[in-house]
C-alpha cells in the first residue's frame, strides 16, 4: 500500500480489495490473482471501451462523462508540473525583464523597487554617445551595433554546420567498412563541454610561436588577440563541436527515407542527384527544419565559446581586441555583471535580451509552422 | 598484396571524370580496397566496379580527414599533458616528447591551489558538487515528466488534450534569450551566489520531457494498465509498477540526454555560483578556471582538462548506441 496514502477519496470504496490485492502481490503470488482478474475486466473493458483514458476513473464512475473527481484533480495537478515550473522560472524571468526595460530595478534588503528610467536602456543602445555620460563612459550604441554584426557572423556558422554535418551523414550512409566506427568517433564532440572546447582551441590557436597552428603554418600570429582572426578562431570551434548533433540527427533521418522509393527510382534510372534532390532531401526535410530551428537558437545566443576563448582583457575592452569577439550575449552578461555600477546596466541588458527573444522566436515559429504543414501535406 | 593495390590504383587512374580520384589521399585507403579486390567480380562487371571504387575512396578519403580533424586538438592536448616542462620549447610545438611523463596527471591532485582549503583536489570537489547539482534535477525532473505524460496520456480530466496542446505550445517559445537577465528574477528570490538556480528550475521537469515520454506511453496498451488497476494498484502504483518500467528506455534515453547537458552546462555555473568559493563550483566552473587553479604549468592545465572529459567519454564508451540515441531524441521537440 506504498501509493495508497497519495489516492484520492473517490478511490475509498476499493480500497479493502486493493490491500488485499497488494499483499498477494507482494508475496509474489500473482498467478493466483490471473483467473479472477481475468474474469473481471470482461465487462469493464467494454465500459471502458467507450472513453480512451477511462482507467483513471474507478469502475463506478466510468459512465459519468467529464466530471470533477478527485482523481481527475489529482490528473490535473500532475499534468501542471512542468507548466508551473515553466510559469515560475521561465516566464516570470521576463515579465521583470521587460518591466526592467523602462524602469531601474533595484533589489536589496528592502525588497524590490522600480523606478522608471525615461527609456534610458533604450537610449543606451540606440542613440549615440548616450552612453559616454553614464558611469560606464562608453559609446554603446556603436558598441552594439558591431556586436549585432558579429553575432550574425559567428551565429552563420550554423549554416556551415548544417551542410557539414549533412555531409558527413551522407558519407556514413553508404555503409562503407568502418562506417559504425565513423559515427560512433564523430559523435565524441558533441559529450565534450564547451569549457574544454575552448581551451583546446585556445591552445592550438596559443599566440606564441609554440602554438600549434603557428608550428604548423611557420607564423607567429596572435590569433586570440589579431582583429582579424579572432572570429575565425571562434568559428573553427564552434565548427569542431556542433557538426556531431546534426550527423547523428540526418543519420536517423536517412535510415527512414522510404527504402521502396528508392528501388523504384533504380529502376527509372535516376542518377545519384536526382536521387538525391528528389527523393532524399524531401525525406530528411522535417530534420533540416528542426536543425535549422536550434541551429538558429544556438547560433544567435552564442555564449559559452566566444567568451570562452577570447577572454575578457583586463582593459576595458569587452569582447577581446575591438570587440570582435562580442556576441550579443556576452553584451547581456557584461551589463549583468556590472549592474553595480550604473542603474541603467539592468534596463540596457533588457533591451538586448528583448532584440534577441525578437530575433529568436519569430524564426522558430516560422520555420516551426513550415515543418507541421510539411508534416501534414 | 602490392600488386592487387597497385592494379586497383591503375584500374581507377582509369576511370573518366572521376574527380574524386583527385581527393584520394593514399595509404590510409588501401586496406579496404584491396579488401574489395580480394573479392573480384567478372570481367562483365569491371567498368561498373571502377567507378565504385574511385567514388568509396572519396568516401573513405573525407571521412578520413574529417576523423583527423577531430583527432588533431586532442592529440595535440594529450602530447601537452605528458610533455614534461622542461622539454616545451619556446619556438616550436614539441610534436613527440622525448621523455614523456605521467607527473602532471598525479600534479592535478597535488599541486592545486585551493587543497587545503578544500580537504580535497579542486576537480573531484567539483566533480562531486556536478554530481548532485546534475542528478536531483535530472533525476526528479525526469520522474515529474513521466508523471505529467502519465496524466495526459492515460488519466482523464476535463480539457485534458486542450490543455496539452496549450502548454505544448507556450513551452515552444523559445526564451534562450532571458537566460542572463533571468539573474534578475533570482535575485529577487534571493538565490543568486547558490546553486538553487541551477537544481529548482529542473526540478520540475519539462513539456519537452513530457511530450516524448507521452509518445513513448501510447505505444503501451491501455489494457495493460487496467489490469493492473483492477489488481488493485492506485494511480501511482500503476505508474511506478507498470508504466515506468515499460517505458525505461524513454526514460534512459531521456536521463543520458539530461545528464550530458548538466554534466557540460557551463554558463549557469559562471553565472550564480560565488566566483570566490571554490567549494561551490562545478567541474566545468573549475575546468574554466584552470589557470587560478593549477598556477604552476601548462601541461597541468592540459591533463586537467583531458581528465575532466573522462567521465562521459568512458560512459559514452560503454553505452555509444544509448547515448547516440539519448541525445538525438531527448532533445527533439515534436
Amino acid at each position: 500500500m506504498r501509493e495508497n496514502g497519495c489516492v484520492p477519496a473517490a478511490e475509498n470504496a476499493a480500497e479493502p480489495q486493493e490491500d488485499l490485492f497488494d499483499t498477494a502481490v507482494a508475496e509474489g503470488q500473482e498467478e493466483l490473482l490471473d483467473p479472477e482478474a481475468a474474469e473481471i475486466p470482461e465487462e469493464l473493458l467494454a465500459l471502458a471501451a467507450e472513453e480512451e483514458g477511462s482507467i483513471a476513473l474507478p469502475p463506478s464512475k466510468v459512465l459519468r462523462k467529464k466530471r470533477w473527481t478527485g482523481q481527475s484533480v489529482l490528473a490535473l495537478f500532475l499534468a501542471l508540473l512542468p507548466m508551473i515550473g515553466f510559469l515560475l522560472f521561465s516566464t516570470a524571468p521576463l515579465v521583470i525583464s521587460l518591466v526592467a526595460l523602462f524602469c531601474d530595478v533595484t533589489i536589496d534588503w528592502r525588497g524590490i523597487s522600480f523606478d522608471w528610467n525615461n527609456f534610458d536602456g533604450f537610449r543606451m543602445i540606440f542613440v549615440p554617445g548616450f552612453g559616454n555620460s553614464t558611469a560606464f563612459a562608453q559609446d554603446f550604441s556603436s558598441i552594439f551595433w558591431k556586436s549585432l554584426g558579429i553575432t550574425f557572423w559567428l551565429g552563420s556558422t550554423q549554416f556551415v554546420t548544417l551542410l557539414i554535418a549533412l555531409g558527413l551523414s551522407l558519407l556514413i550512409a553508404t555503409k562503407c567498412r568502418g562506417s559504425k566506427l565513423f559515427q560512433i568517433v564523430f559523435f565524441v564532440p558533441h559529450i565534450c563541454s564547451s569549457v574544454s572546447v575552448a581551451f583546446m582551441w585556445k591552445w592550438m590557436f596559443l599566440g606564441e610561436p609554440q602554438g600549434i597552428i603557428n608550428t604548423i603554418f611557420g607564423t607567429e600570429i596572435r590569433w586570440l588577440d589579431t582583429t582579424s582572426t579572432i572570429p575565425w578562431t571562434i568559428i573553427i570551434a564552434v565548427i569542431w563541436q556542433a557538426p556531431a548533433y546534426g550527423t547523428v540527427m540526418f543519420k536517423a533521418a536517412l535510415a527512414n527515407v522510404d527504402e521502396a522509393q528508392y528501388e523504384a527510382a533504380s529502376l527509372d534510372g535516376v542518377n545519384t542527384w536526382q536521387r538525391f534532390w528528389y527523393i532524399t532531401l524531401p525525406g530528411i526535410m522535417p530534420t533540416i527544419f528542426y536543425l535549422l530551428i536550434a541551429g538558429i537558437g544556438a547560433g544567435l545566443l552564442l555564449y559559452d565559446m566566444a567568451a570562452l576563448i577570447v577572454t575578457d582583457p583586463w582593459t576595458s575592452t569587452i569582447g577581446g581586441r575591438d570587440h570582435m569577439a562580442l556576441t550579443l550575449m556576452r553584451l547581456v552578461y557584461y551589463f549583468n555583471d556590472n549592474r553595480g555600477a550604473d542603474s541603467v546596466a539592468l534596463s540596457a541588458a533588457s533591451v538586448i535580451s528583448w532584440i534577441l527573444f525578437l530575433l529568436v522566436a519569430p524564426v522558430s515559429v516560422w520555420l516551426y509552422s513550415r515543418r507541421e504543414k510539411r508534416a501534414e501535406g | 598484396m602490392e600488386n592487387v593495390v597497385k592494379a586497383i590504383r591503375a584500374n581507377a587512374a582509369q576511370a573518366e571524370g572521376s574527380e574524386a580520384l583527385q581527393a584520394e589521399s593514399g595509404a590510409a585507403m588501401q586496406a579496404p580496397a584491396a579488401q574489395e579486390a580480394a573479392a573480384k567480380p567478372p570481367r562483365s562487371a569491371v567498368h561498373r566496379n571502377k567507378k565504385f571504387k574511385a567514388s568509396r575512396i572519396a568516401v573513405y578519403a573525407l571521412l578520413i580527414f574529417w576523423t583527423l580533424f577531430l583527432f588533431l586538438p586532442v592529440y595535440t592536448l594529450l602530447v601537452s599533458s605528458i610533455t614534461p616542462a622542461e622539454e616545451a620549447s619556446a619556438t616550436t610545438f614539441t610534436w613527440f616528447p622525448k621523455h614523456p611523463t605521467l607527473q602532471p596527471y598525479a600534479d592535478i591532485f597535488i599541486h592545486d591551489q585551493y587543497l587545503d582549503q578544500l580537504g580535497m583536489p579542486t576537480l573531484v570537489y567539483g566533480f562531486l558538487n556536478t554530481m548532485w547539482i546534475t542528478l536531483v534535477p535530472v533525476v526528479v525532473g525526469l520522474i515529474v515528466s513521466g508523471l505529467s505524460a502519465y496524466a495526459y496520456s492515460k488519466l482523464d480530466f476535463p480539457g485534458r488534450k486542450l490543455l496539452f496542446k496549450i502548454a505544448f505550445g507556450i513551452s515552444m517559445v523559445p526564451l534562450g534569450a532571458f537566460g542572463i537577465i533571468s539573474y534578475l528574477y533570482y535575485d529577487l528570490l534571493g538565490w543568486t551566489e547558490s546553486a538553487l538556480p541551477l537544481v529548482i528550475p529542473g526540478m520540475f521537469g519539462s513539456m519537452n520531457m513530457v511530450f516524448f515520454l507521452k509518445m513513448y506511453y501510447e505505444t503501451v496498451p491501455n489494457e495493460i494498465l487496467e489490469a493492473a488497476r483492477i489488481d488493485g494498484r492506485g494511480t501511482f502504483g500503476v505508474f511506478f509498477s507498470i508504466l515506468m518500467p515499460l517505458a525505461v528506455p524513454a526514460f534512459i534515453a531521456q536521463f543520458i540526454f539530461g545528464f550530458v547537458g548538466g554534466y557540460n552546462s557551463y554558463l549557469n555555473a559562471q553565472l550564480y555560483l560565488p566566483q570566490t568559493e571554490p567549494n561551490t563550483w562545478t567541474l566545468q566552473l573549475a575546468l574554466s578556471k584552470v589557470e587560478e587553479v593549477f598556477r604552476t604549468s601548462v601541461n597541468v592545465r592540459c591533463a586537467a582538462m583531458l581528465l575532466g572529459m573522462v567521465p562521459l567519454v568512458v560512459l559514452y564508451g560503454c553505452c555509444q548506441k544509448l547515448f547516440i540515441e539519448g541525445i538525438s531524441v531527448g532533445g527533439v521537440k515534436g
